[in-house]
Formats: C-alpha cells, structure tokens, sequence
C-alpha cells in the first residue's frame, strides 16, 4: 500500500515540509530510504525498525521503499524518522491513512520506540502552517515550541506506541495548552545605575542603542569596558513581536533554545577572540547559525579587539554592510540574517596604560609598537564603527560617590521616543534606522542651522578631519537631535558628534 | 562414518523434511542451481515464498551455523532468489528468507533450528 | 666637481670622522686627490688595520656619483663644510665638529641658538613647557635646535614656528628619509619658514640607534645652551647635557611635578647645578640677551559665561577628564563636549584622548 505523510527538516533559518512517501510491495524482503538522504537519515532506518518492533508493532518484512519529496533537497534531519514510521505503519495498514491526514510529524525515534526533541521546531511549524498544516505531533520537549504559533494544534506525545494509541482514539490526547500567550517585558538582571560615573561612555552607548550605531570603546584594563556593554541590552527598545519572532527561530534552529517562552531579551555575544571564522559567521558542513546572526536584533560585544585575527575581522564587513551573511555551501547558499549593533572594546596600547599613566601605572610600549597595535584594525571596519569613546578607569573620589545614576529604564525610554522618530521618518526607504542610512538619504533628512554648519566647517579644518568622518558625523548628530526631540540639527548635536570621533590615529 | 558433503546432503533432508511435517510449508524446489550459486530449498507457507538456506555442522567448532551466512553470501543468495522470480515470473510474491541451522551429533541424531526472516535485501 | 662633495664622499666612507679627514686633508692637500687615491695608500696616514681598510675600499668602489648627485638634487640637499664661512660657529668651535654637514633650508645666520631636548613620550606638560619656553625665546629672536623627534622636540619647533621664529632640527639620519614619518609636515614647515634640517649623514642612511649620539652633540655645538624640558632617569636628554657642560655650554632644566617620573632626569639635573628654567627670560638672562620688553601676555580671551566655567576647570598643568567635568558641574555630557569643542576651535585647549583635555598656550 502506499502512503503520504508530512514532516520537516530545516534549511538555515527555513523550515521545510517534506513529503514521506511510503510503498510497501512484494518482492523480496528489503527497506529503501531515497531523496537525496545523508547518512543521518539512512540511519534512521535501524532507528525505525527498532522503534516499531519495540513499541508492539508489526515491521512488515516486506518491500518498503521510503521517498522523501521533494528529492533535489538535502534531507539532514533525525527528526524525520517519526515521519518514516508513520508512513511505514499506515502504508502497513496498522492506522488509517485518514487519522494522518493534515498532521505533521517531528521528532527523532530513540530504539526503545520513544520520541526525541529535536532543533529547528519553530521553523518547521511556521513552514507547515503556511502549507495547510494543522495538527502538529512532536516530543513534548518541544511542545512549547510548537505552541509558539498559535495556528495549528500541537499533541505532545512521549512515545511511538502512545502516538499511535492517539490516532487510533484508544487512549485520545488533548492538544497542549499555553500558559501564557503575550509576549512578556523582559527583565534584566543588571543596570545601568550600576555604573559610577562613566557619563561620556554612557552617552555614547546611549545613542548607540538610539541610532543602531557602532561603537568602539578604547580604554586601560579594568576601566569597564566589559561592565558597560553588558548593559547595552537594558537600554534597547524591546523586541517586537516581528523581531521576537526571528530570534526564537535562529536560537531553535541553533538549538539553543529551551524555555518555554518566545525569546524576549535582545540577544548579547560577546565570542572570545580565539572564535574560528565559521564560528564568527555560521559555517560548518550543515551550515549553523554565527555569532553574529546569534546576535541579530541584538549586541554582538568583540571584547580585546585586536587580539581578533584579521581574517576573522574581515568576514564582519558584510553583516555590518548588508546586515546579512551569506554562507556558500555546495548544494546551495544559505542567508541568515545578522542586524546587530557592533560593541568592540580595545586597549590604547599593547600593555594598556597609554594615555592614562599615574604612580602605579606607566605605558611601557615603544611609540613603534603602539602604532602598530592600532594599525590591526583595518580601515574599512573603522569606517563601520561611527562612535569612538574614551573609558577610563574612575578615580576614588568618583568611586564612592554617592550621586545616583541614571536608572536604565528612563535611559531606554528616551531610546524608544528617539527610534519611533527615527521609524517615522525613514518609513518609506526600506532601512529602519539613522545608522543604516546612506548618502542620499542623508542629505533628505539631515538639515543643519547655519551655526550647526559654521561649527562643521570650523571643526574639519581644525581638527583635520576626513570626507569620510563627515557622513558619520552627520548620521551621529541626527540621532542626537532624534533623542533630544529636535527636527533640525543644530550646533550642539554637532559638537557632541565631533566629539565621538576617531581619534585612533593620534593615539 | 559420514564424511562432510554427506553430512551436508542429510542435513538438507532434514530440513526438507521438518518443513513439511512440522511447518506444512509445501516444498517448491531443492538445490535450485544458477551460474551464481545456489538456493538449498525454494518452499511456500501460505502464500509466501520461502528461500531456506541450510547449514549443517558437526559441532559448533566452526562457530554457529546461521554465523556462516555472511555478507557476501546473502548477496548471492539474494542474486539467485532474484533469478528465480524472474524466471518464474513471480516478482510479486511476498517473500522471505530463512536459514535453517542443522546440529549432528552421533548420540541424539539431529537438531534443527528454524531463523525466519533471517535478513533483509540491502543495497 | 666640487671639493666639498669630494669632503662629503670622504666621510660617508665608515671609519672616517672629522678628526680622520682632517688629517688626511692637511696630508694631501684636497679631498678630491684623497678620493682619486686607492685608500690603501693613505690608510697609514690615520692608522687603518686590515679590516676598516678592506670595508673602506668597498664602500668607496661603492659609490656612484651620479646617483649620488642626484640624490642630493631631488632632495634639494646642500653641503657645507668646515672649511666654509657659513658652516656654524659655535659647532666649528666645538671638539670634534664633523667635516661636512649636508642641510636643506637656511643655515643660522647667527649664535643666538638655544638647543630643546626632552623625552619623546613627553606629557601634555612638558609639550606645553616646550611650547612655551620655544614661543617666548622665539619672539626675542632667539633660535631654537633641536631633534625633530617626537614629543619635546617637535613642540619645541613648533613653539618656534608659531612665532616664526628660526628654528634647525638635526636628524640622525640621511635627508632624503624622514624620521620619524608622521613629521613630514614639520620638516617641511621648518624649511618653509626658513628655517633648515641638518644632517651629517649621507642620503640613503637610516636612523640607526648608533646615529644618536652623534647627533645629540651636533644638537648641543650649534647652540649656547641647552634646555632639557623633561626628562626620564637615563635618558638620551641626560647624556646631551653631559655634552654640553663638556664644551662649556649652560644647561637648564623645567622643574617637573616631584611625582612625574618623566621629570625626575631633568629634576635631579637641578639638583646638579642646571639653571632652572620657568620662562623664557630664565633663559635670555642667563645669555645676556634679555631686553625690556612688552610682555606678550595672553590676551582677553572672550568667553561666554559657560565656556568660562569650564576653562577654569582645565589647567595647563595636567588633563581633566569629561567625565569629571560632567560630575563637578552636573551639566549633560551632551553640553560638555559643545563646550570643550568651542574651546577646542578657539585653540585655548586640547585633547590629549585617553586622558582628558589641558589648556595650550594659544598660538595666536
């Protein structure tokens, strides 16, 4: 007889359904899986003849040949193999082929016959919704993703033998329930009242986080760089349900995640400076989610910035320019996308202390030496990167001072006010904030007072500024009048983004 | 004394005669012979056809029986079952095969051991 | 071709110094029969062994002139030998003054020169220092020698420069290279402006370590005194001063903070006798160069309200932090950094990055 049932495997991001076909003829004994299969699903096959043995039922020695459709795709999943079984037991004529019918099956089949979680779940069901999918049947490890798309059902078994006792209504099931539906306010366990001081690095976070700017913070050791970026995430506006939506399919497909809740905080990586560039960017032979598409809609935190091979720092230049990563593999070019606000945190100098000497302190590096430290940092990434802030390590006196410090949420809340003006403003170009704004768009939506003019004008004589600096200075200043509420960019904005600009030369 | 291939020749009839006593399967064909090999014993149960190889062994020295059908002889084995059909214009019968371990032992004669469905074609 | 190239090809050969050549010069009457001899003939003149001889004779068969000249032609290179009028008195003075000094630019016109020395990881006080004491012996006419290297020395000549005033930078190396290269500009500022760059180094050689003293020396026998603006423990400026006191010349040295350890080499030259140079007239009395003068003094400088907090703040001793200004007078960063921006362009302070900002002299 023969059989057609649902399941899944995913593709990137991509969840995609697959068609098992199932047909079990005459003819000598034998169990064929076809489609293009890799060696994990072929595996499948001594998965699913256990399985079925062990939970009570009838592996038909028989002739069963298993396509899995469309054959030009790479299957790569173990969670087929529930799918595999289904088709073998209804094309054996042990369930109805009725009682399958608009269902999708996921889950991988350990030999005992029970049902396994496996990566990627959001994805498949989002895929199968959008095929007419209404039933979906998985290990109850990933019911609570499954429920994250409210359209179809979700029936959370835990082994082979229980499932088919479902379908064949001997011992029903209800479909799961969800606790809760909305998408919580996430709650930060740090702050940025935390932080003593610091107010120019502050400021520079703050409009980082306003604009979608990249910063660089160049500072000795222990002056809290680390500390600072850790509490970018509390002053980014929250994720919305679009937003929270992409997140949770790249940490399921990357199997990082496991709560029950759509992801609600903005991711934050910060990967050692040992990471591979397949580790950076995504890569392996099924191509896995980088850190920088881990951290899309989020912060992506490059602590030691030098320290990071040249090579791996290159491949940065297309997520930052297109806020996408292409991964090229053989059998096909995967698009993860990767929008992110770059933190890179750096010394002045190899042992540090340049610039911020004192009796306990000296800078021992040859002027020689501190060039060439600064001089890893290839031009192009800089020009990324539009705010340069000094960190310094606080003295005593600012250490123990007791004026309090501005809390995170009226920081984030001038953050929200100045992106909704952003959003409004760039509406109709396709980009969704100041940061990714090109020249054109630029020179439409950035007017400058006279006085605002005269100071540019002064300033790049003075201080012997590049064309190249212009532009990011402009996008700067808007979003410094954005939070300020301003339309118009006046001298002050100007003068408070000159004075983040890159100054790395001169160290 | 019984010297080897004889003893593979009693132990075939032995089986032969234990499926048609005991498992009433009605014998269809022995030592059906190709260029490839050979099948000891082409049988029916019901509606099923059955290719039983049989290995027939003085004592376990030589490790089981049913060990000695290995890889390669399945290949065969399948090859040849594959010609049957074809020749015999049956391709769509359910089939099976089985092997049939035989023990002698000069004090209690002999003892039979019926694997059904003993492998799978694999490609 | 000139006698003064044969003098320079002469000593551009290793192992010829001043003293050597002068030797060889009284001996053979020219430099240009002293090149056309094979140098085995005249190695007894100046006591070569083997080994000097055998390099001689290959750096000499060496030497192309035409490139050579061309060298000089591109880099707009002069010579000047001792033999000259217009090689430096006060250097021909000196023990052992190098034969031939090639230079671009100016050569003084008089010895009213003071020499600046100091660290080239100098602090913002001792560039400020620097510029300082450079503008104020400036305006009084006074020409300022130096290294052209980085820190004291290039605020030194910069000091001058704002006062276009004369100012020399001696390098260690060949002309046509530039040392350090972030420099460029300077140099060509200080011959723009009539001043000149000094070496006695044949294009085509690099600023190697063993050049350095040899320079220093040349830094000190041009001028009548040197001043070592800050100075670590064992440092280069240290060894200049030796020199100085050698040929007789003042030393002065600008106290730093007791706590700088950039000052403690230039500190402790005090406590060897070093006239303590505060200002500019420290430096023309002592010469007797000093004349009353009308002193130029600052300036009103024309600040609004806002912009005079914030400069009270800043000092020209040491960097404040942003930050800092920030917690003291409870203003946004945002307005901060307006205000350090218009003082910035106003040229009344500057950022030092890492460590804040510190008023300058203004250069106007």
């Amino acid at each position: 007889m023969f059989a057609r049932i649902s399941g899944a495997t995913t593709l990137g991001l991509h969840g995609n359904i697959i068609t098992v076909e199932t047909d079990i003829s005459n003819g000598l004994p034998a169990f064929e899986i076809v489609g293009l299969a890799t060696t994990a699903v072929k595996e499948s096959k001594e998965r699913v003849r256990a399985a079925i043995k062990n939970s009570g039922y009838e592996f038909p020695m028989r002739r069963i040949t298993v396509n899995l459709a469309p054959a030009d795709l790479k299957k790569d999943s173990a969670g087929l193999d529930l799918s595999i079984a289904m088709g073998i037991l209804v094309s054996s004529g042990q369930i109805p082929l009725e009682r399958t019918a608009g269902s999708l099956f996921i889950g991988e089949l350990s030999l005992d016959g029970c049902i396994r979680p496996v990566n990627g779940v959001l994805s498949m069901v989002m895929q199968g919704i959008g095929e007419g999918i209404r039933k979906v049947y998985v290990s109850p490890e990933n019911a609570s993703e499954a429920l994250l798309c409210p359209e179809s059902a979700v029936y959370a078994l835990p082994t082979l033998s229980l499932l088919v006792r479902h379908l064949m209504a001997l011992e029903p099931v209800a479909p799961v329930q969800q606790d809760e539906t909305c998408v919580r306010e996430p709650a930060y366990s740090v702050d940025f009242s935390e932080v003593q001081g610091q107010y120019t690095a502050k400021r520079a976070l703050e409009i980082a986080a306003a604009g979608g700017h990249n910063v660089l913070m160049i500072g000795p050791p222990g002056s809290g760089k680390t500390m600072l970026a850790r509490r970018i995430p509390t002053i980014l506006p929250p994720l919305n349900q679009k937003e929270a939506l992409e997140v949770t399919q790249i940490y399921s497909v990357a199997g990082l995640f496991h709560q029950s809740q759509m992801l609600t905080e903005r991711p934050f990586r910060s990967p050692h400076h040992t990471i591979s560039t397949a580790g950076l960017i995504g890569g392996g032979s099924i191509p896995q989610p980088g850190e920088v598409t881990l951290s899309h809609h989020g912060v992506l935190f490059l602590d030691e910035f030098p320290e990071f091979p040249r090579m791996v720092l290159e491949v940065l230049r297309q997520p930052l320019e297109d806020g996408i990563v292409n991964i090229a593999r053989v059998h096909a070019t995967l698009s993860y996308p990767s929008r992110f606000i770059l933190i890179a945190a750096m010394n002045p100098c190899p042992c540090g202390y340049f610039g911020s000497e004192n009796d306990n302190q000296q800078c021992t590096c040859t002027p020689g030496e501190i060039r060439r430290y600064v001089r890893k940092i290839s031009g192009p990434l800089l020009d990324r990167i539009d705010l340069h802030v000094s960190v310094q390590r606080p003295d005593y006196g600012e250490l123990i001072s007791e004026t309090p410090q501005e809390q995170s949420e009226s920081i984030r809340n001038r953050v929200i006010k100045a992106r909704r003006r952003q959003e409004e403003r760039l509406a109709s170009t396709g980009i969704f904030c100041n940061a990714q704004m090109g020249h054109r768009q630029i020179r439409s939506t950035c007017p400058i007072t006279r006085e605002g003019r005269l100071l540019l004008h002064q300033a790049f004589d003075k201080l012997q500024l590049s064309a190249r600096s212009y532009d990011r200075i402009i996008k700067v200043s808007r979003t410094i009048a954005d939070l300020a509420g301003a339309d118009v960019l006046d001298e002050e904005h100007v003068a408070e983004a000159l004075s983040f600009r890159n100054t790395l030369q001169r160290m | 004394m019984m010297n080897h291939t004889d003893l593979g020749g009693q132990g075939e009839e032995a089986a032969a005669t234990y499926l048609k006593k005991y498992c009433h399967y009605t014998i269809i064909r022995r030592n059906y012979r190709t260029r490839i090999g050979e099948i000891d014993i082409i049988a029916k149960d019901k509606d099923i056809l059955v290719f039983v190889e049989v290995k027939t062994r003085r004592n376990e020295h030589c490790g089981r029986p049913s060990e000695s059908v290995e890889r390669h002889k399945q290949w065969k084995l399948q090859r040849v079952a594959l010609t049957y059909l074809t020749q015999y214009a049956c391709w769509n019968r359910p089939c099976r095969f089985d092997v049939i371990e035989v023990f002698f032992q000069e004090s209690s004669g002999f003892t039979l051991n019926h694997i059904r469905n003993a492998f799978i074609v694999s490609s | 071709m000139l006698e003064a190239y044969y003098m320079a090809a002469l000593q551009s050969l290793p192992h010829i110094g001043g003293k050597s050549l002068r030797r060889l010069l009284a001996a053979y009457g020219s430099a240009k029969t002293v090149w056309e001899m094979p140098p085995q003939d005249w190695a007894d003149t100046i006591g070569l062994v083997p080994e000097k001889l055998t390099h001689i004779i290959q750096q000499r068969h060496a030497h192309h002139w035409e490139s050579y000249l061309q060298r000089l032609e591109k880099g707009n290179m002069s010579i000047v030998t001792y033999k000259d009028d217009a090689y430096p008195a006060l250097l021909k003075a000196t023990y052992n003054p190098p034969a031939v000094l090639y230079y671009q630019g100016t050569l003084p016109g008089d010895d009213r020169l003071i020499a600046m020395v100091g660290s080239r990881k100098a602090t913002p006080y001792g560039c400020n220092a620097a510029a300082f004491l450079a503008r104020g012996l400036a305006a009084a006419h006074v020409g300022i020698v130096s290294g052209g290297a980085r820190g004291i020395d290039t605020a030194s000549h910069e000091g001058a420069l704002s006062q276009h005033g004369y100012t020399l930078a001696v390098v260690a190396n060949g002309l046509d290279i530039t040392y350090p290269p972030e420099n460029k500009r300077l140099y060509q500022r200080i011959v723009h402006e009539g001043g000149a760059v000094v070496s006695e180094f044949a294009p085509g050689m690099k600023p190697l370590a063993d050049n350095f003293p040899a320079r220093n020396r040349i830094i000190n026998g041009l001028a009548q005194g040197v001043v070592v603006v800050e100075a670590a423990q064992r440092s280069g400026s240290l060894i200049t001063a030796d020199f100085a006191l050698e040929e007789g010349r003042d030393v002065f040295a600008v106290p730093g903070s007791i706590f700088s350890s950039v000052s403690k080499g230039s500190n402790h030259l005090l406590q060897q006798g070093a006239i303590p140079a505060c200002c500019a007239e420290d430096i023309l009395k002592e010469c007797g160069w000093f004349e009353e003068n009308t002193g130029n003094g600052q300036g009103i400088l024309k600040l609004t309200d806002i912009e005079q907090l914030v400069y009270e703040r800043l000092s020209l001793d040491a960097p404040v932090r942003q930050d800092v200004l920030v917690e003291q007078l409870q203003l946004p960063p945002g307005k901060i950094s307006h205000i350090l921006l218009q003082l910035t362009l106003k040229g009344l302070i500057q950022d030092t990055g890492q460590a804040g900002f510190i008023r300058i002299i203004p250069t106007t």
